[in-house]
Formats: structure tokens, sequence, C-alpha cells
């Protein structure tokens, strides 16, 4: 072990001249050592032979052009700051989504019952709290003068407000000739 | 005649934005880069990838540089720390795609392909890849770099006397796996 450390010192010129002269004479006697040695020349010579050795100019030539084209790509779409901003906007626009459809449901279904009263009429105590009392007495009054058979319907309006309240008081004579035409009363 | 600027100089003029500088800079290193990590990792495709690589953290982390240690100490230290780390992740890789990887290195033009010494480079290669990575990164900083133990103790972190006998193991092995490779 310590003369292949040696032999290695030798190769790699940690060796004085005296060191030196003393391990080729150690050499000279002993045929292991002697093998070892010329391995290891060889392959100090092999290293050596490639140590110089250089890579074609025309490819070093490409080197820093090719670093430009690729950091503008990635100094755009790796920087921090652009995919933060790319995260705000998705979490952003989710968030809206999210809360517009939850929210928007019922504003569309009492809109759209608001229009097709028939579909409407099914589900009216459900929408009667998202309206104010303006849609429900424009409701009442449709369905009241209406020529369609609505008494069920109109029966409703009374179970969502018993105190009548959504009735104007300058319109309650009127409504209530008209209740008992209908013989809703 | 215009006299040749330090690194130093070229450090500060990129800082202060003169990109030209950086250009100038890397020019001067790039061989030295490619070398180092076509040593450790065994072929073109890879080296280039890894030195492209190397050039980006560079240009990213130049103003971080402190001026304590020479820019060469500075870019060998990112050059192997890259080059580890890519031999982890080709490690990784090569598991889930070997025939993949092999197909592409066939297609690309080695740039030492027609040097002379390519044949006994070859050999050298093939030897130096089965060096433990950690071995083979002291391996060529000593002998192909020509770098004292105390330079590569700044790259590598390591004591002075564990290069020494790191680097004494790499030789040995490397003679041993040169006998079994003429065999």
């Amino acid at each position: 072990m310590k003369n292949k450390d040696l032999i290695i010192d030798f190769f790699e010129g940690n060796l004085s001249e005296d060191e030196q002269k003393l391990l080729l004479k150690e050499i000279e006697f002993d045929s292991e050592l002697k093998k070892e040695f010329k391995d290891y020349e060889r392959l100090y010579a092999l290293l050596n032979q490639t140590k110089n050795i250089k890579p074609d100019e025309d490819y070093l030539e490409t080197i820093i052009p090719k670093f430009r084209r690729n950091d503008t790509k990635k100094s755009f779409l790796f920087k921090p700051a652009f995919v933060s901003s790319i995260l705000l906007l998705f979490v952003t626009v989710s968030i809206f989504i999210y809360y517009y459809s939850v929210n928007s449901i019922t504003e569309f279904d009492v809109l759209a019952g608001y229009d097709q009263i028939n579909d409407f009429s099914n589900n009216l105590e459900i929408y009667a709290e998202f309206l104010d009392n303006d849609h429900l007495n424009d409701l009442f009054f449709t369905e009241l003068w209406g020529n369609d058979d609505h008494n069920s319907l109109i029966t409703n309006y009374f179970e969502i407000d018993n105190n009548y309240n959504f009735i104007p008081e300058t319109m309650a004579e009127e409504v209530y000739q008209e209740l008992l035409t209908k013989k809703i009363l | 005649m215009q006299e040749k600027q330090s690194d130093f100089d070229l450090i500060n003029k990129y800082l202060k934005g003169d990109e030209s500088a950086f250009n100038i800079l890397m020019k001067r290193h790039q061989e030295k880069i490619y070398m180092v990590t076509r040593r450790m990792l065994g072929n073109h495709l890879d080296a280039d990838e890894v030195v492209q690589e190397v050039l980006l953290v560079v240009y990213n982390k130049l103003n971080t540089f402190k001026f304590e240690s020479s820019f060469t100490t500075w870019l060998y230290r990112i050059s192997m720390t890259r080059s580890l780390n890519y031999l982890k992740k080709r490690a990784l890789k090569n598991t889930f795609s070997i025939f993949e990887l092999k197909k592409n290195k066939s297609q690309v033009l080695d740039p030492l392909e027609q040097l002379e010494g390519k044949e006994q480079f070859d050999i050298v290669e093939k030897l130096l890849k089965k060096l433990p990575p950690k071995q083979r990164e002291i391996f060529i900083l000593k002998n192909f770099e020509n770098l004292k133990y105390e330079e590569i103790s700044k790259i590598t972190g390591k004591s002075e006397g564990a290069l020494k006998a790191n680097y004494f193991h790499a030789v040995n092995k490397l003679k041993e796996l040169m006998v079994n490779y003429e065999k």
C-alpha cells in the first residue's frame, strides 16, 4: 500500500530526486512492484494523452448564441413574478366563477319563475324570499286578473304573507271584489 | 492594442448592465466548463445540456458573487454541482427511458469526434464513468484541471486530507479498471 502511494507520488511529481532514485532502485529488485509501476506508468500515459484535448471550435461558437436563445424563453417563462401572476389570476378567476355560480342560481331561478309563471308557481314559497314586495305585488295582480284559473296559486300568495301586506290599501276593495267573483273567498 | 480585461472587470461591467461583458466572460471560460462537465457526464449530449444550465445559473446569480474567491473557483463549483445533480437525475431517468435516451444520443454530433486522441479519450471516459461521482469530481479537478488540493477544497468543501485520500483511491481504482479493460 505504501509503495503504491509512492508510485502515485512519483507520477504526480511529488517526490524529490533522492526519493525517486530510491523507489526506482527498489523496483529493480521487486518484480511485483515493477509490474505495479508499469501499470501506473501506462495509466498516466493514457491520461496525459487526453489532458489537452479540446472541443471543436465550431461547437464552442454555438454555446453563447444557444444560451441567448434559451435565456429569452426561460427568463420570461420561469420568472417568479410571471408564475405568481398566473397563479393569482387563476385563483381569482376560480373564486369568481365559484361565487358567481353559487349565488346566481337563485337569481336566475327567480327571474325564470317571474317569466314562466306556471313553473314559478310550483316553487312559489321558495322563490318568495328572494322577491321584494313590488315583485310579489306584480305577480299577485297578474294572477288575479289573468284569464287562467290560478285559484290555488293565488291562495299560495296569502300563505306567503298571512297579513296580506303586499296588497296596497288603495287596492284592497278592488282585490276583495275580484276574489269574491273568482270564488276564492 | 486594448489590454485584456480581468474577470472581475467583466463581472462589474455586466452587473452595471453591459450584456456583452457576460458574453466575453463566458466565451473565455466555456471550454473549461464543457470539458469538466463532459468528463463528469461521459457524453456530449448531457454535457451540452449542463453547460447551458451553468450559463443560466451564472447569468442569474452573478450578482451574488462576492469577489473573495477567483471567478474560476466559483465557476468550477457551479459546474460540478450541476453535473452531480444531473447525474442523479439521469440515473432516475435511465430507469424509465433507456431506449429513448440511446436514440437521441446517436443523432448528435460529438465536437470531439474528429480530434486526434479521441480513441484514448473514449477509453478514459469509460473508465471515469466507473468511478463514484464524488471521487470522479476530485480526480477531474486534480488530474485534468491541475488544481491544488487547497483550491479543490474551496470547490468541494472537503478537507485537503480527505481529498488526497480520495484522489489516491481514484487513481488506484482507475489503474485496476484499465488493467481489466486491456484484458
